[in-house]
């Protein structure tokens, strides 16, 4: 590829120069050639793609994928010269003396031995070494193996994901780059599944127990839903990778397919049998916080930071309703189990009762009525979660509620953790509830009775 | 490994385990850091909805909510406990991940070590028992004076805690310039001068601000003291601040342009060509004093000045219905008419009540509809404070906190209003009345607010007697350091073009006041006089600062604040209105109101009026002097080119020059009658010159004296008050 951009009306000797020169410097350092996908587009995302990405592109370049990046403004030559670093307008403008010129605009300045991997890139000839220029960068970048947990956690972990296996007996919660494993019933630890990103946000098991999936990241540089096998821990997939963290994560209820919320504002379907991408909705203004399959699986309902929730159907990727009468961010959806009505929570507190209807004239709402609303939740991050003809919710007292889904009276309320209440699983089979909280307790109780069956720390060593 | 690097790896090791010895305050040291690199601004994510999702309380006035949001919010997004170095609030501020504001914490900074450290030990809370700060010191305490060739101050900032202890705290504090062109601070504190000028340095730290005010002196080659005279204790204390910082004040400006000045300012008008004539044509002594008492007696004063009160009162139809509006005007007239003292004038306002078509004070309660619009309506007018900022929060720049918000509130909460409409039998008035019950809740942490009062406290006020009285009674007392202060003050920018504090309703620390021992000798000036508007105004008016000319010299050209030499203003919109009218010996009708009536006795603004509109008239919205435009805009300048108004009075044949041509005036007579009407003085033999060239060399000799006329409402002499 090099050769035949170069060949293009070169004289042969220069060409046969520069070949000698690229082989006499890597002779002299036997470096290694500097690699685009594992050390350019790493950069390129952490410092340049927050102005100069899809969704905002300054001064009208992108460099979101390796094709934007190399393309050619409007009647200006290509901003990375091949094989040229100083007359590379990119290079330039990462090193001009004076701030207001320099990039990234208002940060400081990368340090110099950035400078060089890019300098060193654009003099080895700009190559692309992975498979398609044009896609996100994110998603040529090396799939990371991530650390290994340390093995006693130096002190409790937030728990900030829980998930029932299909028989209740195990609890899969979020742990530090691992997802622990844990028995209902005793709070034993009975496995640690490793490989896992620095953060878990979500997590669900597949209604065959033969997958968990696994939503998280490391805030503001990486999301990733990773699908591991729950009893050996082997991983099984990356089917997701973003600039930002993945947030949530559901399989649909026959385990066909399952849905990823991330924070670059997307929900994404894939297929469950080989993790192949079927739908990508981009429908939000702003973070996708959480996802809900109606109990059919032909409809999924959304919670964004845009402060609107939407039911979308599966198998088109089309809006259905919008639902935006919370006015503040939306952290939480569930369907009603007959899927005529969605609960959905959100920064004003409260949960709003709501169905897919006719768009009314003031504007607030899109296609969809709002039924009634129950308040009392904290401004936390509440997810609700719907199980049958249950509802449960929670809030920052660390309180958590149980409702009658139809009369939406409250029938329980479990003892408050001290801390903020950060995760709900609820596993109807066998109705249980488990509860992670930000200071590490996970609580489990039985929903018939109200029973509490164990509490404990998960975090392995605590 | 070399010597150096192992001596390196040493003072780190040793460094790092000195930083995590200890523990890191959230209070008092996470959460000043926020405020002093700008985290928790107004601009950033201290703006009420934050930016890129991220919202921190203004300033860290709410330091639950900002714990909540750093640590638990969005899934614990912002910090990484067990990796520090991967949280948010690290990597954002100090660019390794794209940030929209910036560089704003370096990652070698103390800032950065304080925030990191937090993190490392578990983004915790403090424990139960730390000690609160109460208040901040700075050294030095008082005004400082810098001089050249070295402006330079290092301040030092000390936190004062429950248990009496002290702590430096000049690291962990913001320091902003009131004038960056005058004075800059860095974030340790230095300061340093720019040039000669005042301004003021905020230090906050927590809830806590303090306000130091600067006066830098640059000695002024062949600078000195002409020792001009004085008139009376206001030339005294502007020559005193004029002579620090090395300016000379302007000589007196001349006869005619002290008739002028003075006829604009206290009715509104211009004085009429026979008035500027016999002005100037007497030679006794004293005559300026006894133009200004002429002046003060005439109705059109009062009219005038009500017109002001007007402005601020909100006095309009829409506010008040045409009846109160009506009422309320004719209340200020008779008010300034009988020269009511001040502090009389306060109360009658504050502690009004029934009908607004009949008892027109209480209209100040249909003005201002609710409890906080009453809150911030008082305390702007009285007291020069502007309030509404700690509604939702601390004042950003100010003492103010919500706590005082709402319980100052609570004097004005027992407020009932009943409207009569015509299904009742009314005519749309409203019954002003107060009521029993009811307390003020806290927004913020629903706590019931006792009244409190700024420099008393907590206030119990007996069952049964009206809370409103007792905010007047406290308001107006002698001692009351910002009521006399804020009425003086305004009266002062009335007539002078601008506050010592500007503007006048912005009393605050970070904003002081440009010469503070002046505005303090009329305050007490005024006190002592039974808040007597026209002894103040009078004192005022005799001095040679007021009639200190327009022209600057060059020993007093830089300046624009020290009053050193009269300000030209462009005319307010009325007052040029009736201008125009007077030179052209025409009247202006406006929309339900007599024939004749003058633009500076209107009642009420004109909303229709674009000529008015133009000229920055008020719709009277709000109760801030800065609803008035005073900024030149282009369609001022059209107007007077070639407005339909303007052109209108010019071509009209029932004009004063236009009449007197027909009545068989000479050139002479008719140019010098419109100089001396539009300027308050003869024509020059230059201009008289060119005048008769024009019309002499015109076929047509109205057109041509519409040329001279108009030539001379375009001049900035008249259009100015100078």
């Amino acid at each position: 590829m090099m050769f035949s951009r170069i060949s293009n009306g070169t004289p042969l000797l220069s060409v046969m120069l520069l070949v000698t020169a690229a082989v006499t410097v890597c002779a002299l350092t036997e470096q290694e050639p500097v690699s685009f996908r594992s050390e350019i587009a790493p950069l390129l995302l952490a410092q340049c793609q927050g102005c100069h990405g899809a969704e905002e592109a300054k001064g009208e370049y992108r460099l979101d994928s390796y094709s934007e990046l190399m393309r050619a403004p409007k009647n200006e030559p290509p901003r990375v010269q091949s094989g040229n670093p100083s007359d590379s307008l990119f290079l330039q403008l990462l090193v001009a003396e004076d701030a207001d010129d320099r990039m990234p605009q208002k940060s400081a300045p990368l340090e110099p031995r950035q400078v060089e991997l890019v300098r060193r890139w654009i003099a080895e000839g700009a190559l692309f070494d992975a498979e398609n220029p044009n896609s996100a960068l994110v998603q040529i970048i090396p799939v990371r193996r991530h650390d290994l947990a340390p093995e006693k956690y130096p002190r409790p972990l937030p728990i900030t994901a829980l998930a029932f296996s299909p028989d209740g007996s195990e609890l899969a919660a979020s742990g530090l780059r691992e997802i622990t494993i844990w028995n209902s019933a005793t709070g034993q630890l009975i496995r640690r599944i490793p490989n896992m990103v620095q953060r878990t946000f979500a997590l669900d098991w597949s209604p065959n127990g033969k997958q968990l999936a696994a939503a998280g990241g490391i805030p503001g540089e990486l999301g990733e839903v990773r699908v591991f096998n729950p009893v050996n821990g082997k991983l099984l997939a990356v089917a997701h990778r973003a600039g930002d963290v993945a947030l949530d994560v559901r399989f649909n209820h026959a385990g066909s397919m399952f849905a990823v919320a991330d924070a670059e504002n997307r929900i994404t379907l894939y297929r469950a049998v080989d993790f192949s991408r079927l739908r990508l909705i981009d429908n939000h203004a702003d973070w996708v916080l959480a996802l809900a399959w109606s109990p059919d699986g032909k409809f999924l309902v959304s919670a964004s930071r845009d402060k609107t929730a939407k039911i979308f159907e599966a198998k088109s990727g089309e809006t259905i309703s919008t639902y935006g009468g919370h006015q503040k961010e939306v952290f939480g959806v569930a369907f009603r189990s007959d899927g005529n009505q969605v609960y959905s929570t959100g920064r004003d507190a409260k949960i709003h009762v709501w169905k897919a209807g006719s768009a009314d004239t003031t504007g607030k709402r899109f296609g969809a009525e709002r039924v009634a609303d129950i308040g009392g939740l904290g401004p936390a991050m509440a997810r609700p979660l719907m199980s049958g003809d249950q509802f449960f919710s929670h809030a920052n007292s660390g309180k958590v509620r149980q409702h009658d889904a139809a009369s939406r009276k409250l029938l329980r309320e479990f003892d408050g953790a001290v801390d903020w209440t950060q995760s709900l699983a609820h596993q109807a089979a066998v109705n249980l509830l488990a509860a992670g909280s930000h200071n590490g307790q996970v609580r489990i109780w039985e929903t018939q009775t109200g029973k509490k069956l164990s509490q404990f720390v998960a975090s392995p060593g605590r | 490994m070399s010597f150096l690097r192992f001596t390196l790896l040493i003072f780190l090791a040793a460094a790092s385990a000195r930083a995590t010895s200890r523990p890191v305050s959230f209070q008092h040291e996470v959460l000043p850091v926020l405020t002093r690199q700008g985290c928790n601004a107004g601009t950033c994510h201290g703006s009420p909805s934050g930016k890129g999702g991220f919202a921190l309380s203004l300033f860290a006035f709410d330091a639950a909510a900002d714990y909540a949001v750093l640590t638990r919010d969005l899934l614990g997004r912002r910090v990484d406990i067990f990796n520090p170095p991967l949280s948010l609030i690290l990597r954002k501020p100090s660019t390794a991940l794209a940030h929209r504001g910036g560089l704003k914490l370096s990652k070698n900074s103390r800032e950065y070590r304080i925030l990191h450290d937090w993190i490392t030990q578990g983004a915790q809370t403090d424990p139960p028992g730390t000690l609160r700060c109460e208040g901040i010191e700075v050294t030095p305490g008082t005004a400082a004076v810098l001089h050249w060739p070295e402006p330079l101050q290092q301040l030092r900032v000390t936190a004062r805690f429950e248990d009496g202890s002290r702590r430096d705290i000049t690291h962990l504090a913001k320091f902003t310039s009131s004038d960056e062109a005058i004075l800059k601070v860095d974030p340790v504190g230095r300061v340093t001068g720019q040039q000669r000028g005042q301004a003021a340095v905020m230090i906050r730290y927590l809830e806590h601000v303090a306000a130091l005010p600067f006066t830098l002196v640059k000695p002024v080659p062949g600078f000195h003291w002409t020792d001009p005279p004085t008139a009376n204790y206001i030339d005294t204390l502007v020559h005193s601040k004029l002579r620090e910082l090395q300016f000379n004040p302007s000589g007196l400006c001349t006869d005619s342009e002290f008739l002028r000045r003075l006829h604009l300012d206290l009715t509104g008008m211009l004085p009429t060509s026979a008035e500027a004539e016999a002005f100037l044509s007497d030679e006794s002594l004293g005559k300026r004093a006894r133009l200004i008492d002429t002046l003060l007696a005439r109705p059109e004063h009062a009219i005038f000045w009500a017109q002001r009160w007007g402005d601020l009162l909100r006095v309009t139809p829409s506010k008040l219905q045409s009846a109160g509006a009506q009422a309320m005007h004719r209340w200020l007239v008779d008010a300034m008419a009988d020269n009511m003292p001040h502090d009389r004038f306060a109360k009658a306002l504050l502690i009004s009540s029934g009908d607004t078509f009949v008892n027109a004070p209480a209209n100040y309660f249909r003005a201002s509809s609710s409890r906080d619009d009453v809150l911030e309506t008082t305390t702007q007018l009285f007291l020069g404070a502007r309030l509404a900022c700690a509604k939702c929060h601390n004042h950003p720049f100010d003492r103010w906190t919500q706590d005082h918000y709402y319980g100052m509130g609570a004097f004005f909460h027992r407020i009932q209003r009943v409207g009569v409409d015509k299904k009742k039998g009314g005519k749309g008035e409203l019954l002003v009345s107060t009521v029993s019950e009811g307390e003020v809740t806290h927004p913020r942490t629903g706590r019931t607010m006792l009244p409190w009062l700024p420099g008393r406290g907590e206030v119990v006020v007996p069952q049964g007697t009206d809370r409103r009285e007792v905010f007047a009674d406290w308001l107006t007392r002698p001692d009351n350091p910002w009521f006399a202060r804020t009425a003086a003050n305004r009266i002062w920018a009335y007539v002078m073009g601008r506050g010592i504090v500007e503007p006048v309703d912005d009393f605050r620390d970070s904003n002081p006041p440009v010469n503070g021992p002046l505005l303090d000798a009329m305050a007490r000036d005024f006190a002592e006089h039974g808040f007597d508007r026209t002894h103040l105004l009078r004192v005022i008016l005799n001095s040679r600062t007021y009639q200190a000319s327009s022209r600057s010299t060059s020993a007093n050209g830089e300046d624009r604040r020290l009053f050193s030499h009269f300000q030209p203003r462009l005319l307010s919109a009325e007052q040029l209105l009736d201008a125009v009218c007077r030179v052209t010996g025409l009247t202006e009708s406006f929309e339900g109101l007599p024939a004749g009536t003058r633009a500076t006795a209107l009642p009420s603004p004109q909303m229709n009026h674009a000529f008015l509109k133009t000229f920055g008239q008020p719709s009277r919205d709000t109760v801030c002097t800065c609803e008035r435009a005073t900024e030149p805009q282009l369609a001022q300048a059209l107007e007077f080119l070639s407005g339909k108004l303007v052109h209108g009075k010019l071509e009209s044949a029932n004009n004063r020059f236009r009449k007197a041509l027909a009545a068989g005036s000479s050139d002479h007579e008719i140019v010098t009658e419109i100089y001396w009407t539009a300027l308050s003085r003869p024509p020059s033999t230059g201009e008289l010159t060119s005048a008769f060239r024009h019309i002499a060399g015109a076929s047509d000799r109205a057109a041509a004296l519409t040329d001279v006329c108009w030539a001379i409402l375009n001049t900035n002499e008249f259009v100015f008050q100078h």
